[in-house]
């Protein structure tokens, strides 16, 4: 044993808890897959190598610190004691990262920023009804996920976190978690970043199962989309925010971020466009899953809650796509077959993988559908609704708990 | 009683949503139609 006390990785392995040496274990493998799953292209590789990596390294690496205590020095989340945490900055190496960046949400942000200055809201303007009421379709599993959750035994900031997972949107997830239920938004951060990145691989399913060929092949005149001008867009994003910042103060970083990166785009700065949709989302990408791995360690995973988590996370995808998948097929019908019902699906508001889903089995159903303008329209809708209902979820959770638990 | 509570309050939330969507709706036909009404008129035939 004393000789096992130079490998301090393993030392601390054989010398914990059965169920922490078997929870650390099961996630260095549950890594590897990850790791495996985007190498395989299953998963979105730009959150889920830094991810997979992280969680690797955060449960082979516990040492044993001062005053004989496990721990590593990557990150130390839960730590609010300003001199211990003065201490930890300069011990743990991801801790300036975690402190200055996760814990106020400016990871998310930042993420938001990027996505911003490389999304097209031409459809959106061209055609407001269709897009907005697709999206809120597509919001199904944000708003049922929350009386399912309160019902499964979480308190209501903690079911509307889980909840909004069913948005689709890894930084709203990220920012509602924060906000409503800062002791569980490791694992609902990490399941609902789980769970986006498997969209890629679970709608192709639910679009084969509910929707009929015929009607995914469904072609829509992209010619007809008007013109948009520069000016149009800039002045939306200005109008959007005020509205959206005066209705919702606490999401207000959110919406400031979303629609600074699509001013940006609009106001002809190439350079401006290039720093946000480059540099600043891929890094942010890249900081924000390996921070979520190396959160990822076997105390966090043994509270029991995270099954529920897992459980609602996935409940809440489905629901989306589900409700989005309706909402297609009811405009299909209103519109007398000249909307493709697949575009309701391009509602849930991951950008843009649901508006590329949506193309792709359009693509395979009829080679000459291209529904990917009008699927981009019903995405930056879906990233609107998304963002409407964190508001009301962030401000409007806090109001009524009281009365909820009463 | 929770869970109703809960229900309620996501019917609530989902009035809300299409509230406010309706309203970013508005939003962007008075813009379009203010846009287009302040174009240039085209070159008289």
């Amino acid at each position: 044993m004393v000789m096992l006390k130079l490998f301090q990785g393993l030392y601390t392995l054989f010398t914990s808890e059965p169920k922490i040496a078997i929870a650390r274990v099961g996630l260095i493998l549950l890594g590897m897959l990850l790791l495996y799953g985007a190498h395989k292209k299953i998963l979105e590789g730009l959150i889920m190598v830094p991810m997979g990596l992280g969680m690797i390294a955060i449960n082979a690496s516990v040492l044993i610190l001062e005053a004989g205590q496990y721990g590593n020095i990557f990150v130390a989340p839960l730590v609010s004691d300003p001199n211990q945490l003065m201490n930890l900055l300069q011990i743990n190496f991801l801790q300036p990262i975690y402190t200055f960046t996760f814990s106020n949400g400016l990871i998310a942000c930042l993420v938001f920023m990027g996505i911003g200055a490389m999304t097209d809201i031409d459809f959106l303007i061209a055609k407001p009804m269709p897009s907005m009421l697709l999206a809120v379709g597509a919001e199904l599993g944000s708003f049922l996920v929350f009386p399912i959750a309160l019902a499964m035994g979480l308190n209501p900031g903690q079911s509307a976190a889980t909840a909004i997972i069913g948005g689709a949107d890894g930084p709203m997830v990220l920012f509602t978690s924060l906000i409503l239920a800062k002791d569980l938004f490791v694992p609902i951060a990490v399941v609902g970043y789980l769970y986006l990145s498997l969209t890629y691989g679970i709608y192709p399913f639910l679009i084969k199962w509910l929707v009929p060929k015929k009607l995914r092949g469904v072609e829509m005149d992209w010619r007809s989309i008007p013109k948009i001008s520069r000016g149009e867009k800039y002045a939306f994003a200005a109008i959007l925010t005020a509205v959206l910042c005066l209705l919702f103060p606490v999401a207000g970083p959110l919406y400031f971020s979303f629609f600074v990166g699509v001013a940006i785009k609009e106001s002809d700065l190439p350079r401006h466009v290039q720093f946000l949709s480059e540099p600043l989302l891929y890094g942010s990408t890249f900081f924000l899953g390996a921070i979520l791995g190396t959160l990822m360690n076997a105390e966090t995973i043994l509270d029991p809650k995270v099954l529920i988590l897992f459980i609602l996370g996935l409940l809440a995808i489905l629901l989306s796509g589900v409700g989005g998948i309706i909402g297609g097929l009811i405009a299909y019908k209103v519109s007398k077959g000249k909307i493709n019902p697949l575009v309701g699906l391009a509602g849930v508001s991951c950008v843009p993988t649901c508006a590329k889903v949506a193309q792709k089995a359009a693509y395979d159903a009829n080679k000459k559908s291209m529904i990917l303008p009008f699927a981009m329209g019903a995405n930056v809708a879906g990233v609107i609704t998304t963002s409407i209902i964190c508001g009301i979820y962030v401000t409007g959770i806090p109001l009524v708990s009281q009365w909820l638990l009463h | 009683m929770v869970v109703l509570r809960g229900l309620l309050l996501t019917l609530g939330a989902i009035a809300l949503t299409f509230i406010i969507s309706f309203l970013v709706i508005g939003i962007i036909a008075l813009m379009y139609r203010l846009g287009k009404s302040n174009k240039p008129a085209g070159p008289s035939k």
